[in-house]
């Protein structure tokens, strides 16, 4: 009785997560020692967003690659992956803190919600695109952005003064274009693939937080799994994460030249410009984490923020 | 006895009509006020759009309960114009028997659901109101559904008529409704 | 095979006139209990509701909620008299304004249906007093009136839209450009039908008048001012513009008009809810339909059957199955349903996304004129008083050009995807 993998993520094929999502389904297709009916399924095939995870809970899709920020509404102290101006900048830092202990503590933190969170996967930091080159906390003061449904990430633009618009993600090309909005935070990668760089004027180098995945599976079915093929899936993972970082920086690389021979301006900040942005922006994010998740919350961050060395 | 259940039941129609009706105006209001308040004075509405997804899902469920009261859901009914009047009535019950067994499993399905994720305590992403929420709109819904067709049988196999649209400001069909508002209209000029 | 038992399944109930939501309720539901896939009930709940759960969506039922507000107001009535006043002493003159009312009034409404009993009551006695004849009348103002499918905004286009996960904005530009070449292509045909029977052309209007109907056609103007001005301006996003129509729709007709008492529109809000139910239904259905057949991967089986035949045939094939359907169910139920079976067959043999949005939708503004269950031959038939027969023979010449629009739209792609990439890059 061969075990079925369906893994499901909701951008389109080509993506770097798609093909290492890919290359995952491939490993357990072939492996010889669990082989598996592994098939994913991009573009939001299956399901939008919250509606996957809850997809893993009923026992209709075995796993999900979906960014950290979707996780929130079932497990609050997962809004620390949101926190601006708190990860590592340096990637091999941040890779090494993905593989931690404490690391490993928040994302058991799923385990309550039938979600066992296998691995963190980057795919890129963020930065802000606006029409205007935000440097100063006040440059922010009054601008429009679009947010991404989650506590945390609305705090980070309030507390800056802007005035943040949970839009759904594909209307947001047209509202930058029409002005709706007039800045929007995501990955290179994200932003170049929407084509944001056309209607942006600024690229700016912020580096203030990650969209990184988080590879899940549901429990229920990981455990009915023999203990060979928990090791093999494992293994795959492992491979998929990678994968996924040398997809990322290749696409990076190619986007950001595409972007800077498109117009875009690229804005280099400062590191006392970056300290500024984080003094605005990093206590009442955590503030406001603390207030929502508690001891538990406390534990975890601080354990962290131990790890991270701050 | 019958008179009465016929009330009751014309109450719980008009009911869920009012339903129905406000939650497509609070739909516009709150779409329409997020816009203004977001452009002139830089105010967002954080959760709007999502109460606006909600109304929508429960607006479906609840209009979908009185299409079936005055049996005005899309078909193809090619087969149902050609067929004499009593072949029309007992398509009528089996349609209304598989409507009551469909409908009927999948209110009881959906009531497994809304409870389950109910119990996963998980919140809407921007309003302190739990999902759960929304998925018992299904076993409202069908529920209301299953009952529709329900009466239905009962009402076919009793050799009766099933209500008329125009109940509900619905004469035969969006079309038709328009029909007769444009003639209403001119004869009030 | 579990794809095979459930389609045939889902037509056997359609034909037996089942309701569409019904059919495929009780077909998908059936198909997975019986053959599997292993997984607990509930989740055909899921994803019924996620069906419908939607932020674009949102724009459907306000773009209906406004067109009923509008159906049942003066907007109709001022744009013919400003249209009379601009081409109405032009060879077929008064012909060429009921087609550019229409167009206006698609401009407006989202619905295919909504002009004919807006502005055909107005324009049909006129044309009749200048002298054309009833059956080209009917078919002008039947056929004219599918113009608000194309021009947007357009639930149709919406849906598609939605359905196939492409841009509103690109698909709008599209359907704008297909209804113009339809409007020439109407007007083009009065200009022909007039001097071949030797319709008398009306007077010119005056400057004055022209003004003063232009002043009186000012608030329903700018409606369409208001949805795109807001739209490109960065007022709102395209799923807000539509309860901006809303809201100025009812604010026009029960402030500046007074044909609608405030509290009517309380009373108006419970039939749109209802009918609007009828497509967000159909959608929820369709979608734990579809997602059952994506998991069993039928989208990507069709499109591999499809990708060994060349594009034009695709599109041959795509344009049978889109107007036989647009001749038995309404337009918006057919992309509902069918839209995102064909969507990824079509763009396996590398169709452009927006172009097929524009072929898609034309083609069932034909279907709404069609014979046998053509939804305007119906309301032409209330509308007008006249016999099932005559109103069927006097759309048939329309039918013929909307089918050479058609053709054209099809195996040129340039007519329709030029705007959107012109605008949008
Ligand atoms: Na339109
Ligand atoms: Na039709």
């Amino acid at each position: 009785n061969t075990p079925v993998l369906k893994i499901a993520h909701v951008v389109p094929p080509g993506d770097p997560r798609d093909t290492a999502a890919n290359h995952v389904a491939d490993l357990m297709r072939n492996s010889d020692a669990c082989p598996m009916d592994a098939n994913v399924y991009p573009s939001a095939q299956l399901g939008g967003t919250t509606d996957l995870i809850e997809g893993m809970q009923l026992g209709s899709i075995e796993a999900v690659v979906l960014p950290a920020s979707f996780l929130v509404g079932f497990q609050p102290i997962m809004g620390l992956m949101d926190f601006p101006f708190f990860w590592p900048t340096d990637l091999d830092t941040l890779l090494e803190l993905h593989q931690s202990d404490a690391m490993r503590q928040m994302l058991d933190t799923t385990e309550s919600q039938g979600v066992y969170s296998m691995a963190v996967w980057h795919t890129g930091y963020k930065q802000w695109t606006a029409n205007d080159p935000l440097r100063a906390p006040s440059d922010y003061q009054g601008k429009r952005a679009r947010v991404m449904p989650s506590a945390v990430l609305v705090k980070q633009q309030e507390s800056l003064g802007m005035t943040p618009v949970d839009m759904p993600f594909p209307e947001t090309y047209n509202a930058l274009q029409s002005g709706a909005i007039s800045a929007q935070e995501n990955p290179i990668t994200t932003s170049y693939v929407m084509g944001f760089h056309e209607v942006q004027d600024y690229l700016i180098m912020t580096n203030h937080g990650n969209l990184d995945q988080i590879f899940m599976v549901s429990r229920a079915w990981f455990d009915g799994l023999g203990a060979d093929c928990q090791a093999e899936l494992e293994a795959a993972v492992e491979e998929g994460r990678e994968l996924v970082v040398t997809e990322t920086l290749s696409l990076e690389e190619r986007g950001l030249e595409a972007m800077v021979e498109a117009g875009i301006e690229v804005i280099e900040l400062s590191s006392g410009e970056i300290s500024d942005l984080r003094e605005a922006t990093l206590p009442p994010v955590r503030e406001l984490f603390l207030q929502r998740t508690g001891d538990e919350g406390q534990t975890i961050l601080e354990a962290i923020e131990s790890e991270i060395g701050r | 006895m019958t008179r009465v259940l016929g009330r009751l039941l014309t109450l719980l129609d008009h009911t869920i009509a009012w339903l129905a009706g406000l939650a497509l105006l609070i739909i516009t209001v709150v779409l329409f006020t997020n816009s203004m308040s977001r452009y002139f004075a830089g105010i967002a509405i954080i959760g709007g759009e999502e109460l606006a997804r909600y109304l929508m899902v429960w607006m479906t469920f609840l209009g979908s309960y009185l299409l079936v009261r005055v049996q005005r859901h899309v078909s193809v009914d090619v087969l149902a114009r050609l067929l004499p009047s009593v072949a029309v009535r007992v398509l009528d019950i089996i349609v209304g028997c598989v409507g009551a067994v469909v409908l009927g499993f999948m209110a009881w399905i959906g009531w497994d659901l809304a409870s389950f994720i109910m119990n996963t305590g998980q919140m809407m992403s921007s309003l302190p109101i739990r999902r759960g929420w929304i998925y018992m709109s299904v076993p409202v819904g069908c529920g209301l559904m299953a009952f529709a067709y329900t009466i239905q049988v009962v009402i076919r196999l009793a050799g009766g008529e099933l209500p008329r649209p125009e109940r509900f400001g619905l004469a035969g069909g969006p079309d038709e409704q328009a029909a007769v508002v444009a003639s209403e209209s001119q004869e009030s000029r | 095979m579990p794809a095979a038992i459930l389609l045939s399944a889902a037509i056997a109930l359609i034909i037996l006139s089942f309701p569409i939501f019904l059919a495929l309720l009780a077909a998908t539901i059936m198909t997975f209990e019986t053959v599997g896939p292993p997984m607990p009930s509930r989740v055909l709940a899921q994803r019924m509701v996620e069906g419908v759960n939607v932020f674009a969506l949102l724009a459907v039922p306000l773009f209906i909620f406004a067109a009923d507000i509008i159906g049942r107001g003066q907007i109709g009535r001022r744009l013919v008299a400003l249209m009379e006043a601009l081409v109405g002493h032009l060879r077929g003159g008064l012909a060429i304004a009921t087609v550019l009312a229409c167009a206006m009034f698609g401009a407006i409404s989202g619905i295919g249906a909504a002009a004919v009993v807006s502005i055909g009551p107005i324009v049909y006695p006129a044309l009749l007093r200048a002298g054309y004849d009833r059956g080209f009348a009917v078919g002008l103002i039947l056929s004219a009136s599918t113009l608000a499918m194309m021009i947007p905004p357009g639930v149709a286009m919406i849906l598609y839209s939605v359905q196939t996960s492409t841009s509103v904005a690109r698909v709008f530009l599209a359907g704008l450009s297909s209804g113009v070449l339809f409007v020439i292509l109407i007007s083009a045909w009065a200009y022909i039908y007039a001097v071949r029977n030797d319709i008398r052309s009306g007077e010119r209007a005056g400057l004055k008048e022209v003004g003063r109907r232009l002043l009186g056609s000012v608030w329903a103007l700018g409606l369409p001012v208001i949805i795109f001005g807001g739209i490109y301006g960065g007022v709102f996003t395209p799923t807000e513009a539509a309860a901006a129509a809303c809201v100025y729709a009812a604010f026009v007709e029960t402030v500046i008009y007074r044909q609608i008492k405030p509290w009517q529109l309380i009373k108006i809000s419970q039939p749109s809810a209802i009918m609007i139910a009828t497509l967000l239904i159909l959608i929820a259905a369709g979608s734990l339909m579809t997602w059952y057949l994506t998991l069993e991967r039928v989208p990507a089986q069709i499109a591999a059957v499809m990708s060994a035949i060349p594009t034009e045939g695709v599109l041959a094939m795509i344009n049978v199955v889109f107007l036989m359907a647009g001749m038995f169910i309404d337009p918006n139920s057919a992309v509902i349903v069918l839209a995102p079976l064909i969507q990824p067959a079509a763009m396996a043999v590398g169709l452009d996304p927006v172009h097929l949005g524009a072929v898609l939708v034309f083609n069932l503004a034909i279907g709404m004129i069609t014979p046998p269950f053509g939804l305007n031959i119906f309301i032409g038939i209330t509308t007008f008083r006249l016999p099932y027969l005559t109103v069927v023979k006097s759309v048939m010449p329309f039918i013929g050009l909307g089918i050479v629009a058609l053709l054209l739209i099809t195996y040129i792609p340039i007519l329709t995807t030029w705007l959107p990439r012109a605008v949008h890059g």
